[in-house]
């Protein structure tokens, strides 16, 4: 009788859940009164992919031929059954059908997935990949795997400079960082599976250590409207995104091994997953790269060589309501830094802005010699993700990253063989997120944050350290909520809020620390006196920082969407804005922190029109922003460091008052059917102080054009033409000094150029593309087909030499 | 009676945000110790010339990082010579001749004069240190006054040197290690 009760309760909640009719709740009072059997099947009914319930599914019950549909709550239930094992037949006209064996009335609710046809669920997965949104209101694009191959060779920031509004600042070739909206640094997020990457905030010549073989997709969402990475992201965040697997019995791979001429380098690559239809998942990636020396048309660039390592192995569970997945990544690269680069004194760099050629030239080698960098990256993940049936979904995720970065120099003796620089910053990141969707049109998005870096110097360099030893906790705490009445309309708002603790222990020069005047202020913090020349001294700085965003997409009609969003961003100074005491040689520049440093508080707005159908698509958006207490590395006042007796420029972290960054991106596509589309990007930023100076490295206006098109009807080949302008950058400060040199046993003293940026320069690029075989793909890729000698405003090395000249790649892929 | 199946992910959740706080609770207990001073090496901010009158009187002329450089005085046509000595003054109790790394290593070091306006010439001196090429790095240098004049001497420490025939400084390349400008009067 207790049993009786308890299962028609259950029914009465369910039913009126669920919203059955009146009529079968008689029919099972009916049956439970008429016959015996008085034991129910009833469940629900998701599509595996996306755990929405499905309506419309036929169920059959094969022992007796019933028959139900279910509602569009994806429910159903079967009445009146007697205690025996049931076959239940699912049928959907979108699915592969199921039937499940001796299933057991009972009074539980039955959960049954259906997938959705395997080619069909592949579609599914790829749409999504390519078209799903971070956020509602954001302007985003991405590169696919698909693009992603074309730079295989190639860095992360390569690849995104072919985007709308990012492009590259370099140092070298091989040190390539992402500049997105004229700012780059801590003012761009770069995310790797959900983690922030930390260890390219060091400084301009510190690249991200990732591997762009290692993602699926690459997205950039502009301004600041993702919160969720971070509330100091003034000019956007770039996600790397994993792939998703269907829920198969498959293994999924490739190799790819190619041949670069420049640099008579090779690489290899190799990918392989296998996947079950239970939802496992292993799998894991490795590329090797090997570059000797680059070459200009005119001469041979020294000491250029890249060697990079990088491995991934992952394993996970995805079965739709619940994932978990586990990731390791190793990342190891060996760049040399061009050996014209390596000067000494102020001298060196005017001589070698004077000079046409490098003035350090060798014959071609596959070794690298100092001066050097050296990295090594680990990364370890553990995320777990549960969708709960109400529609929310959470996620929890644990990292621990350790970046360690070495840099040699060109020293004596036995020295040669130690780091100049030798930091490892430990990172550990915890986050949660969670999701939910109150009603249709209204959701919403939370999530908490903490970071704890260790930041540590090896003090056997004999150098300076550049960077103290440091902790720094971070905590974050951010909402944002999302309302879409319609499909013609949605609005985001977000709210973040990170509190920043900075602990570090720093030596001075007590002749700098009396220099800056820090007694005045920073007495306090002296712990002691070192070898009579340093005082050792305990910076503790805190910030709280506030970041608010806003955004609307309004459909404008004709495939048409318009999209305003408002960002407020605060950004605390980074420990390399703080606390930076030491020497680059590539510049013959000394780079001084200021402990004085306060938060930079930004507004940023972008409008944008996009346009989206099979023919035609752009993208257009225009921005401003508005930084107050910019900060930024300048020359000091006297441009020199007057204790070294003038050999070396000196530059210091300060703050500008306010700065106005203003900017246009576009792109456009047009397809003229399968076999031949044209594609444009450009991009023109105005970055000035309010006293009219502009900004050094601004990127100047750029626009890339490429032609598509596609031959042979059985075996397609593909050609690229692909045309690449850049501008000479006309707004820039003037940075020059004077030098004075002697010439014929007379003093002469001459302004040296540092600040005028080089010409501007056109580049032509031709990629073809077949396949073999059906599962054998080849690329023949020609970057710079005239072998144009130009240099790149963009490029910190380009005093010192021009980039390099024509590049063939040839390259083969076999795909399972 | 069994609970409702999707009320249990909640109770996951409380567990893992505790655990989250736990992990992050240990970590706070971390603490730095004190970094450890660093011993600047190869620093050089002390040269000195060593100037030697025919009739065996030394004159030493030294530089100190942050100090102003000195005035080097000659006769007028005579002859002198003059070693130069490099070091690393960074430690008062524990002063480093780099003079010596320089002599180990004299294939990848040159020292260069460049004058201007006074009367001097350099040449390298016949005790001089040779590199495996078997060419003088002017370390040690004959210095061979004319008229009274005034004006400067540059010494350049040149690491890695593309070319030590060069001419000029531009000519002969590397990166520079030290570069002073020794004003002259020849009297």
């Amino acid at each position: 009788m207790w049993r009786f009760f308890q299962v028609n309760r259950h029914f009465l909640i369910l039913l009126l859940i669920r919203q059955l009719t009146f009529f079968c709740l008689l029919c099972l009072a009916y049956h439970a009164t008429a016959q015996d059997c008085n034991e129910s099947i009833f469940g629900v009914v998701y599509d595996l992919h996306d755990n929405i319930p499905l309506q419309g599914v036929t169920i059959t019950l094969l022992e007796n031929d019933r028959k139900v549909q279910t509602t569009a709550n994806g429910t159903f239930i079967f009445p009146a059954l007697c205690q025996q094992g049931y076959t239940l037949l699912l049928e959907h006209p979108d699915c592969s059908p199921i039937t499940t064996k001796n299933t057991q009335p009972s009074s539980f609710l039955k959960k049954f997935y259906l997938e959705h046809h395997l080619n069909e669920l592949e579609e599914i997965i790829i749409t999504d990949q390519g078209q799903k949104k971070t956020t509602k209101t954001g302007i985003e694009s991405s590169l696919s795997k698909e693009e992603l191959k074309r730079f295989h060779s190639q860095n992360l920031g390569d690849a995104l400079a072919q985007l709308a509004g990012v492009s590259s600042i370099k140092t070298g070739n091989a040190i390539v960082k992402p500049m997105v909206h004229g700012v780059t640094g801590s003012r761009i997020a770069i995310i790797n599976d959900g983690i922030r990457l930390q260890d390219h905030e060091w400084g301009a010549d510190h690249a991200p250590s990732i591997d762009i073989n290692g993602a699926d997709q690459v997205q950039l969402i502009k301004g600041a409207t993702a919160l969720q990475f971070g509330g100091d992201a003034l000019g956007g965040i770039i996600q790397l995104i994993p792939q998703k697997y269907p829920l198969s019995d498959s293994l999924l791979g490739s190799i790819s091994s190619g041949y670069v001429h420049q640099g008579k380098g090779g690489y290899l690559l190799t990918d392989i997953t296998k996947t079950f239809t239970n939802g496992t998942y292993f799998g894991g990636n490795t590329s090797l790269k090997n570059t000797g020396d680059l070459k200009n048309p005119n001469h041979i660039l020294s000491n250029t060589g890249n060697r990079e390592q990088h491995a991934k192995v992952y394993f996970g569970r995805n079965t739709i309501t619940q994932e978990w997945r586990f990731n390791y990544s190793f990342f190891q690269k060996e760049a040399g830094i061009l050996a014209a680069a390596h000067i000494g004194t102020v001298g060196d760099l005017a001589r070698s802005i004077e000079s046409t050629q490098p003035l350090f030239e060798k014959p071609w080698t596959r070794s690298i010699n100092n001066p050097k960098q050296s990295t090594v990256h680990h990364g370890l993940s553990v995320r777990y993700d549960r969708r709960m049936t109400n529609q929310a979904k959470w996620d929890i995720q644990y990292s621990f990253q350790a970046n360690n970065r070495k840099e040699f120099d060109v020293r004596r003796g036995e020295a040669n063989n130690r780091a100049a620089l030798d930091i490892e910053l430990l990172s550990h990141d915890m986050l949660f997120n969670f999701r939910s969707k109150q009603e249709n049109s209204l959701r919403w998005q939370s999530g908490l944050s903490a970071q704890l870096q260790d930041n540590f110097v090896d003090p056997n360099t004999g150098v300076r350290r550049l960077i103290p030893d440091y902790l720094r906790y971070k905590f974050g705490i951010y909402t944002i909520s999302e309302y879409a009445p319609s499909n013609n309309f949605s609005a985001e708002v977000g709210l973040r809020f990170d509190y920043d603790y900075i602990d570090a222990q720093k030596y001075y020069r007590i002749a700098d620390w009396n220099a800056r005047e820090y007694n005045d202020d920073f007495a306090h913090t002296i712990i002691s006196t070192g070898n009579a020349s340093n005082y050792l001294t305990r910076q503790i700085k805190k910030f709280g920082n506030f970041s608010a965003s806003a955004g609307i997409k309004q459909w404008l009609g004709k495939q048409t969407n318009a999209y305003l969003n408002l960002g407020f961003i605060t950004r605390s100074p980074n420990p390399s804005e703080l606390f930076s005491d030491g020497l680059h040689h590539a510049l013959a520049t000394i780079e001084q922190g200021d402990l004085r440093l306060s938060q930079e508080r930004a507004i940023k707005g972008v409008f944008s029109l996009a346009k989206k159908n099979d023919r035609f698509t752009y993208t257009l958006s225009g921005y401003y922003s508005r930084v107050k207490d910019y900060i930024l590395l300048q020359p000091s006042e006297q441009g020199f460091d007057q204790a070294r007796n003038s050999a070396f420029l000196m530059r210091e972290y300060t703050q500008l008052d306010q700065v106005n960054l203003l900017g246009i991106d576009a792109d456009l596509s047009i397809s003229f059917g399968k076999h031949l589309a044209y594609q444009a990007t450009a991009a023109w930023v105005s970055a000035q102080s309010t006293t009219g100076e502009p900004l050094i490295d601004t990127p100047p206006l750029n626009i890339s054009q490429e032609i598509f098109f596609q031959m042979f009807k059985k075996r397609p080949l593909s050609l690229r033409l692909s045309s690449q302008y850049q501008a000479r950058q006309t707004q820039f400060p003037d940075y020059n000094f004077s030098y004075t040199f002697i010439e014929n046993g007379v003093l002469t003293e001459r302004i040296i150029d540092i600040s005028s940026p080089p010409k501007a320069f056109h580049l032509m690029h031709l990629s073809l593309e077949t396949r073999i075989k059906n599962n054998i793909e080849v690329r023949l890729v020609t970057e710079n087909i005239f072998d144009v000698d130009y240099r790149n405003y963009l490029n910190r090395l380009r005093y010192f030499a021009g980039e390099t000249g024509r590049n063939i790649r040839l390259e083969f892929s076999y795909i399972f | 009676m069994k609970t409702v199946i999707y009320n249990s992910p909640r109770q996951g959740f409380w567990r893992k945000l505790i655990f989250a706080i736990l992990v992050l609770l240990i970590f706070n207990q971390c603490k730095k110790d004190s970094p450890e001073e660093i011993n600047e090496e190869e620093v050089i901010n002390r040269v000195t010339l060593r100037v030697t009158a025919s009739d065996n009187t030394t004159t030493n002329y030294t530089w100190n990082d942050g100090e102003a450089i000195p005035s080097i005085g000659l006769t007028a046509n005579a002859s002198y010579a003059v070693s130069v000595h490099f070091f690393d003054a960074s430690d008062a109790s524990d002063i480093e001749d780099i003079t010596e790394e320089v002599i180990e290593e004299a294939d990848e070091h040159f020292i260069f004069y460049e004058i201007a306006t006074a009367n001097v010439s350099i040449s390298p001196a016949s005790n001089d240190v040779e590199d495996n090429d078997g060419v003088s790095i002017n370390l040690k240098t004959q210095w061979t006054t004319a008229d009274a004049s005034s004006g400067s001497v540059r010494l350049y420490l040149i690491h890695e040197p593309n070319n030590k025939a060069g001419s000029t400084r531009g000519a002969i390349g590397g990166a520079t290690d030290v570069e002073i400008s020794f004003p002259v009067t020849v009297e």
